[in-house]
C-alpha cells in the first residue's frame, strides 16, 4: 500500500487524511525498508528507534533522514569522523526543531564525507555509501547518505548541508531535487561548521513541491544564528527568462550531459520560457577561489577539535602533543589536507596572495551575478559535469574537487540554487540520473521553484 | 605546515599530502593577482543580552561530552606553567 520509492509528502498527507494508513504505519514501513536496503547501500550510520507520537503540523508523521552533521538532541552526531567518537548532541539544530514542531519524525542519521569534505562519501570514516541506481557508483557527497536514503526508498525526504554543492551534487547523482537556500535563509544553529561563510542547511526530496514545503518549514530568522535574516519576498513566475553560460560548461561537462541539457532548454523554450545565451567569464575562477576560502574557514572551524571538550582524546607528553595526537588519530586524510591548505593560505606571507585574492574575486563574482539577475530570472547549467563515477575511479583530490565546478559559485555569492533531474545518461549499461542546476538572485527561491516545476512538467 | 596546523602526520601522510598539496596550490593560484575592492556588505548583528538561561542548566550535558572533568570544569594537561 505504501510505495516508499515513489511516495511524496503530499501523497502521504493525502493517504493519512483518507485513513489509508496511520503515522505509525508510515514509520514502520519506511523503517523496515531503510533497514533492509541499508545493508547494501549504507545510507544510514544509525537508524533510530521510534520516539514520541508526531506533533500536529504540515509534516505530521513524515519520516525524514538527517545528515550526521546536524544535531538532534540526545542522539549521536559524528559528522562521519572518528574525532567525534561517542559524542551525543546536547541540543537540537533549529532546522531539526522546526521539522519536529511541524510533526516530522527522524528515521536516522545519514552517512557523509567526513566533516562534509568530499563529493562521494568515500571520505567517511565509516565506509562509503553506494548509489541506489548502481551500487558500483558513488551517490555523490557530501550529503550522499541523505540522498541515497531517499533514493533507496528509506526516507520520504531528507535534510543535508551544502557548502560547495553538497546537497545539489548528490541530488543530481541520485535523481532527486536538492536546494541550497540563500545564505542566511536557514539557521545553521546546530550544524557542525565547515565553511561558515558558505554553509547552508537544505532539503533533498523527490519533487519540487516537497522541496518547497520543507524549505518553508526550516527557513526563518533565528536569534541563535546571527547570519540568519528575514528574506525579501518574491512571487513565482510563469514565464521565465533563463540565461545559459554555455562557454562556462560546454567543454567541462560530458558531451551527453550537455546534449541532455540542451534538450531540456529546448523543451522549456517550447513551453514558453525565454532562453538566452549569456557570457559569464567571471565563473571560470570560482573553483580556485572556493578551494582557498573553504579550507581557510574549515581549518579555523576545526581548531575546536582538541580532545578536551568532546570526542576522541589521545594522550601526549604535554597539552600540545595531546592535541596533535588526537587530531592525528581522529581526522582522515582529506580533512588533514584541507586543514593544511587552509593554514597555508592564511599564513603570514601568503595571506594576501591567496586568501586576499580569493576574497576580492568573491566580491567581483557577487557583483557580476547581481548585475546578471537584473536582466534575467535564472542562470542554468548542468549540476555536475558527469554522472556518478565508480568507486576508486578518481584518485587525485583535484579531479574530485572538479565535481564542484558548477555548484560553488552559488555558495561563494550566497545565492540560492536548485538541482532538478533532467534525465539519464548511459554508462556501462546503467542509466544514471543527471541534474540541471538553476541559480537565482538572493532570496528568490520562488523563481527557482517555478523553474523546477517547469522542468517537471516538461517530462 | 603540519606543525602550524597542530596535526601530527605519519611519514607516509607527509609524502602523499605534500605531493597533492603542491598540485592543489598550483591550481588555486589562478586567482592570484585578483584586484579590486572587497565589498563590505556584511554587518554586525548583536544579540540582546537578555533572558539568560539559569546558571548551570547546560553544564552537566556539556561536561558529559568531555574525556576528563574536574568538578564543574573541563580538565586538561597544564597549558601555562607558573615558572
Amino acid at each position: 500500500m505504501i510505495d516508499t520509492n515513489s511516495l511524496t509528502i503530499k501523497e502521504a498527507q493525502e493517504g493519512l487524511g483518507a485513513g489509508l494508513y496511520s503515522t505509525q504505519d508510515l514509520w514502520a514501513t519506511y523503517s523496515a525498508e531503510a533497514k533492509e536496503k541499508n545493508s547494501d547501500v549504507f545510507a544510514y550510520l544509525e537508524l533510530f528507534e521510534r520516539e514520541n507520537s508526531p506533533k500536529e503540523g504540515a509534516l505530521k508523521g513524515m519520516p525524514l533522514a538527517l545528515k550526521d552533521n546536524i544535531l538532534f538532541e540526545g542522539h549521536r552526531a559524528s559528522a562521519s569522523s572518528k574525532i567525534l567518537e561517542g559524542y551525543v548532541a546536547p541540543y537540537s539544530a533549529t532546522a531539526v526543531t522546526k521539522c519536529l514542531d511541524a510533526g516530522a519524525v527522524f528515521l536516522g542519521r545519514t552517512n557523509m564525507d567526513e566533516f562534509a569534505m568530499g563529493s562521494s562519501t568515500e571520505n567517511s570514516a565509516f565506509g562509503a555509501t553506494k548509489n541506489p541506481h548502481d551500487l558500483a557508483r558513488i551517490p555523490g557527497g557530501s550529503s550522499g547518505g541523505s540522498a541515497a536514503a531517499v533514493a533507496m526508498g528509506g526516507a520520504i525526504a531528507a535534510l543535508g548541508s551544502d557548502t560547495g554543492g553538497s546537497i545539489r551534487q548528490p541530488a543530481s547523482h541520485c535523481g532527486l531535487i536538492g536546494l541550497k537556500p540563500t545564505y542566511g535563509a536557514v539557521s545553521r544553529y546546530g550544524l557542525i561548521a565547515m565553511g561558515s561563510s558558505l554553509d547552508q542547511i537544505g532539503p533533498i526530496a523527490k519533487n519540487v513541491e516537497d522541496t518547497e514545503l520543507l524549505f518553508n518549514i526550516i527557513k526563518g530568522v533565528d536569534p541563535f544564528d546571527s547570519t540568519s535574516r528575514e528574506q525579501e519576498k518574491f512571487a513565482p513566475k510563469k514565464n521565465l527568462t533563463i540565461g545559459v553560460p554555455y562557454s562556462f560548461f560546454e567543454n567541462a561537462a560530458d558531451e551527453d550531459v550537455v546534449a541532455l541539457f540542451k534538450e531540456k532548454m529546448k523543451a522549456l523554450e517550447d513551453a514558453g520560457h525565454t532562453i538566452k545565451s549569456i557570457e559569464l567569464p567571471v565563473l571560470s575562477d570560482a573553483l580556485a577561489a572556493y578551494y582557498i576560502i573553504m579550507p581557510a574557514e574549515a581549518s579555523t572551524n576545526l581548531a575546536r577539535f582538541d580532545g578536551i571538550r568532546y570526542g576522541l582524546s589521545k594522550e601526549g607528553k604535554d597539552v600540545r602533543e595531546a592535541y596533535e595526537n588526537t587530531r592525528k588519530e581522529g581526522f582522515g586524510s582529506e580533512v588533514k589536507r584541507r586543514i593544511l591548505i587552509g593554514t597555508y593560505v592564511l599564513s603570514a606571507g601568503y595571506h594576501d596572495e591567496f586568501y586576499g585574492a580569493a576574497t576580492r574575486y568573491r566580491a567581483s563574482l557577487t557583483n557580476e551575478l547581481t548585475k546578471v539577475f537584473a536582466d534575467i530570472d535564472i542562470v542554468a547549467t548542468p549540476t555536475v559535469p558527469s554522472p556518478a563515477y565508480t568507486f576508486g575511479e578518481k584518485q587525485d583530490p583535484l579531479s574530485v574537487y572538479l565535481e564542484d565546478i558548477f555548484t560553488v559559485p552559488a555558495n561563494l555569492s550566497g545565492i540560492p540554487a536548485l538541482s532538478v533531474p533532467m534525465g539519464t545518461v548511459t554508462r556501462t549499461q546503467s542509466q544514471l540520473p543527471v541534474g540541471i542546476q538553476f541559480m537565482a538572485g538572493h532570496d528568490n527561491e520562488a523563481v527557482l521553484f517555478s523553474a523546477g516545476f517547469a522542468v517537471e512538467n516538461s517530462f | 605546515m603540519a606543525s602550524l596546523s597542530h596535526v601530527a602526520l605519519t611519514t607516509e601522510e607527509v609524502e602523499a599530502l605534500g605531493k597533492n598539496l603542491n598540485q592543489i596550490l598550483e591550481y588555486v593560484q589562478k586567482v592570484k593577482g585578483e584586484e579590486g575592492e572587497v565589498a563590505h556588505a556584511h554587518r554586525n548583528v548583536m544579540r540582546a543580552d537578555e533572558n539568560p538561561h539559569e546558571v548551570g542548566v547546560w553544564s552537566k550535558r556539556l561536561l558529559n561530552a568531555a574525556s576528563q572533568t574536574d568538578g564543574d570544569h573541563f580538565a586538561s594537561q597544564t597549558i601555562l606553567k607558573n615558572d
